[in-house]
């Protein structure tokens, strides 16, 4: 991997990561959706959150295929085809988020004397913001987005689950003979040395 | 990337109303004025608010829905399990406590839906996170998760690290008490959601359904077309009252109670207790000598007898005295070809006309005219059901006819007379409850079968029916006609007797042997049995041909006993069976039966003028033929085969 860290391939792997990030941070919101800390002023931070993510899909999309067009070898092809398979799962994940939201949003709508946001503990980020309730319609519009993106992924490029293997070792839960699932070991980066602990850790 | 399953039915999670009607209580709890009073929590240094007494949720409660004690300690239990409340000091333990015990409110994200289920994936992110966080602190079921997880979604594994990765530093960048909050929430929903053994899931729920129940279908015509379908369809569904229903309930109950292993005990005694496996060998399938409870069993109802191999063995032997063993045989038949190998059906299927459904067929069951067509027909087409009809009708002819008879024959009550009654025998007590007790195991099913398919074959080859024409000039004395299994000839089938048998134990036939010997040229080497020679002789006369020809047609219905066989040859036996029918009425009657199905068979064009002035009901009716006999084997011709194999021999 860091081998094609110059190069289109580069680019798509950090845009991967990036899309990772802003997923996460996303979902951190989604999850005080209808808590104590909801109100306008978290559903605005999700919904620029949202719009951050927007223009990934398509972006990093556009640029996979081009590096599944213009694959030099064997090994680039499959490494993209590896972030293929990882955008579309981020993807999924996303939108999934995305559905939680428009759930809670239309569970606990902001407008109409409040619906009793449970007290869940958490505290909101306090501090003033506009008290304008958000716009439903966003969020559907979001929805559709990520679907679109999602279905021509899957229709345009042809690459099968099975042939893409896991580059991180299986981690601290398997025990016994075999600790790192198939493919890896020689390829794993520094990165996964956090998570790839040798047995006699266990 | 998560493959989209095709649309084969049965992908809805089914409506669960109770999800909607617990989260409006739990947002009415929120309510500042009539709501749950909340305490904040000491976790370490940090306080974090909102936590609930477990009693102040009882009374909330009580006091909200009006309902009893017992009844809001378990909704409120239910509240907890579900994982719309969660404790704090015990996190594992999902029940309610009434006392001073904290529980907080579960964040909406983390509530259970009704339109999916917690993903894998998710939990494959949380296990690392949890994982990244400290390592090795994945409980055991939590690593077979990790691992069994790790091998089904590998393709995405890469992602499920980096995502956790980033969540958990997301999660880094909130104030401590929050991120308490935020794991505990977490951790809450993933015991819910993946409960740890020993811990009731009480999500699961069952089958996925076949429709969506939160579709909203716009009511289209069609949609309206359906409903009135499905409504009329219900309405023609045959319903019981429940008074009846119940009532057959509790007689089954009342009848079967004194059988039941788990109410009434087993004689000598239960296995699974005493690890004496006696009970067992008692009572398998084909015992020499069954006992005694299982004998009195047959005489509950007929499924009962026919359920139990050895029931039905014995029910077999009464059969054949009554000469209708050939219908136990067929529904047996039909049973193989419904639960057997269904890529010999075909052959089966055939096999079966031709011993049993064929006119003239060895072992040939009476089934009306249109039972017969249908099977006939179906036939063409040959499949596992095919034979339904008919089994059914001789289903219900062995029930209502042979059945009563049978309860109350000698054979029935002799096994009952000679059944066991098992001692009851002492549980040993397990002075050595460490000690390897020498267990034998039982027989391989593999072998059984084989002894079985053997004992079938044999009994199949070895087996003669009534139906089996006897020759009318016996110059023997009348020993009953016990066309059964007693003494029975080896299966090679013996060129001087009756070519149609096999092995043809009727001492008639063996005593006729003497007088047959002019016939024996005459007689087909055929696979079917042909009707007995003409007693006459060749030079017989059209008219006594005639009658012997009906004769014989008559005697293939199986009706031995009737007087006009008395009046053609004095000497035969008679049978004791009651059916007295004139010879001119039979004639016309089988000559009617007989064009009836003329139209299935193929004729052999050997067969002389004379022969075709009478009606033809089956391909064998050429046996006095001289030169067709010589000639070729003849057989039966399946009706739905090709006219093309018409001259096939054998």
């Amino acid at each position: 991997m860091l081998r094609w860290e110059h190069g289109g391939l580069g680019t798509c792997v950090a845009a991967q990561a990036a899309l990772c990030k802003v997923a996460a941070g996303h979902r951190q919101l989604v999850l005080q959706l209808g808590g104590s800390a909801d109100g306008p002023r978290l559903r605005e931070e999700r919904r620029g959150k949202s719009a951050e993510a927007a223009p990934r899909p398509t972006g990093l999309r556009s640029a996979l295929l081009a590096g599944l067009q213009q694959a030099a070898s064997p090994e680039e092809r499959r490494e993209l085809e590896r972030l293929w398979v990882l955008f579309l799962s981020a993807l999924e994940l996303f939108l999934q988020d995305l559905r939680q939201a428009q759930r809670l949003c239309r569970l606990f709508s902001l407008q109409g004397g409040g619906a009793a946001l449970l007290h869940t503990g958490l505290g909101g980020r306090r501090g003033g913001g506009p008290e304008q309730p958000p716009v439903p319609p966003c969020l559907e519009e979001e929805m559709e987005q990520v679907r679109a993106v999602l279905a021509e992924m899957e229709s345009t490029a042809n690459i099968p689950l099975w042939t893409v293997e896991a580059t991180q070792a299986a981690g601290p839960g398997e025990l016994g003979a075999a600790p790192t699932s198939q493919g890896t070991g020689p390829r794993s980066g520094p990165c996964c040395r956090v998570l790839c602990p040798a047995p006699q850790d266990l | 990337m998560t493959v989209t399953r095709l649309d084969q039915g049965q992908r809805y999670r089914p409506r669960m109303a109770f999800l909607k009607k617990i989260e409006a209580l739990m947002m009415e709890m929120q309510n500042p004025d009539t709501g749950i009073k909340t305490q904040t929590q000491r976790v370490m240094i940090t306080s974090i608010p909102h936590a609930v007494a477990g009693n102040d949720i009882l009374q909330w409660i009580l006091q909200r829905l009006q309902i009893t004690d017992e009844e809001a300690l378990h909704l409120g239990d239910l509240f907890v399990k579900y994982g719309y409340i969660y404790p704090l000091q015990e996190p594992k333990n999902l029940t309610l406590k009434t006392d001073g015990s904290l529980y907080r409110f579960q964040t909406p994200y983390f509530w259970p839906t009704q339109s999916w289920p917690a993903d894998d994936t998710d939990y494959a992110i949380y296990l690392a996170k949890k994982n990244i966080k400290r390592k090795g602190i994945l409980e055991e079921y939590e690593k077979e998760h990790y691992n069994m997880l790790n091998k089904k979604i590998n393709y995405k594994w890469d992602f499920v690290i980096m995502q956790a990765k980033e969540q958990y530093k997301a999660g880094k960048e909130r104030k401590k008490a929050d991120r308490y909050a935020l794991d505990c929430q977490e951790r809450a929903y993933w015991l819910v959601n993946r409960t740890p053994p020993g811990m009731l899931d009480v999500l699961e729920y069952g089958l996925d359904r076949a429709t969506d129940p939160n579709e909203n279908k716009k009511k289209t015509m069609d949609v309206y077309r359906r409903e009135i379908m499905y409504y009329q369809q219900a309405i023609m569904k045959s319903r019981v009252k429940s008074s009846v229903s119940l009532g057959g309930l509790v007689k089954y109950s009342e009848q079967f109670l004194s059988n039941d292993p788990i109410l009434s005990g087993c004689l000598p005694s239960n296995p699974w207790v005493t690890d004496d496996p006696e009970f067992w060998d008692l009572n398998a399938k084909l015992v020499e000598v069954p006992t005694r409870m299982r004998v009195e069993r047959w005489a509950f109802n007929f499924s009962e007898l026919i359920r139990d191999p050895k029931g039905r063995q014995n029910f077999q032997l009464f059969l054949k005295k009554e000469f209708s063993g050939e219908n136990l045989s067929f529904w047996e038949a039909c049973e193989d070809l419904k639960y057997g190998d269904q890529s010999k059906v075909k052959e089966k299927a055939e096999e079966i006309y031709k011993l049993f459904l064929a006119p003239g067929a060895r072992r040939w069951i009476n089934i009306d005219g249109t039972t017969m067509g249908i099977t006939v027909k179906g036939l063409k087409h040959p499949h596992r059901y095919v034979l339904d009809a008919a089994q059914t009708h001789i289903y219900m002819l062995m029930k209502k006819d042979s059945y009563g008879r049978y309860l109350k024959s000698p054979i029935y009550k002799e096994m009952l007379a000679k059944a066991v009654v098992p001692q009851e025998t002492v549980k040993k007590s397990s002075n050595f409850p460490f000690g390897r007790r020498q267990l034998r195991s039982s027989p391989s099913p593999v072998i059984l079968r084989q002894q079985e398919e053997e004992a079938k074959a044999k009994e199949a080859a070895t087996t003669v029916d009534i139906t089996q024409p006897c020759r009318l000039s016996s110059p023997a004395p009348r020993p009953p006609i016990y066309a059964g299994t007693s003494s029975l000839p080896p299966a090679s089938p013996d060129p001087t007797a009756l070519p149609h048998s096999t092995a043809c134990p009727s001492p008639i036939s063996v005593a006729l042997d003497s007088t047959a010997g002019t016939e024996r040229e005459q007689e087909p080497g055929g696979s079917i049995p042909s009707p007995f020679p003409d007693k006459v002789g060749a030079a017989a006369p059209a008219k006594p041909r005639m009658a012997a020809l009906s004769l014989r047609r008559f005697l293939r219905r199986g009706c031995l006993n009737s007087p006009v066989f008395a009046t053609l040859s004095p000497r035969c036996p008679a049978v004791p069976h009651g059916k007295v029918q004139p010879l001119g009425e039979q004639e016309r009657r089988l000559r009617q039966d007989a064009k009836a199905v003329s139209s299935f068979f193929q004729i052999k064009m050997d067969v002389p003028l004379e022969r075709r002035i009478y009606p033809v009901d089956s391909a064998e009716e050429e046996c006095k033929c001289h030169q067709v006999c010589k000639e070729s084997a003849k057989e039966v011709i399946c009706p739905w085969e090709s006219p093309a194999e018409e001259g096939r021999a054998g």
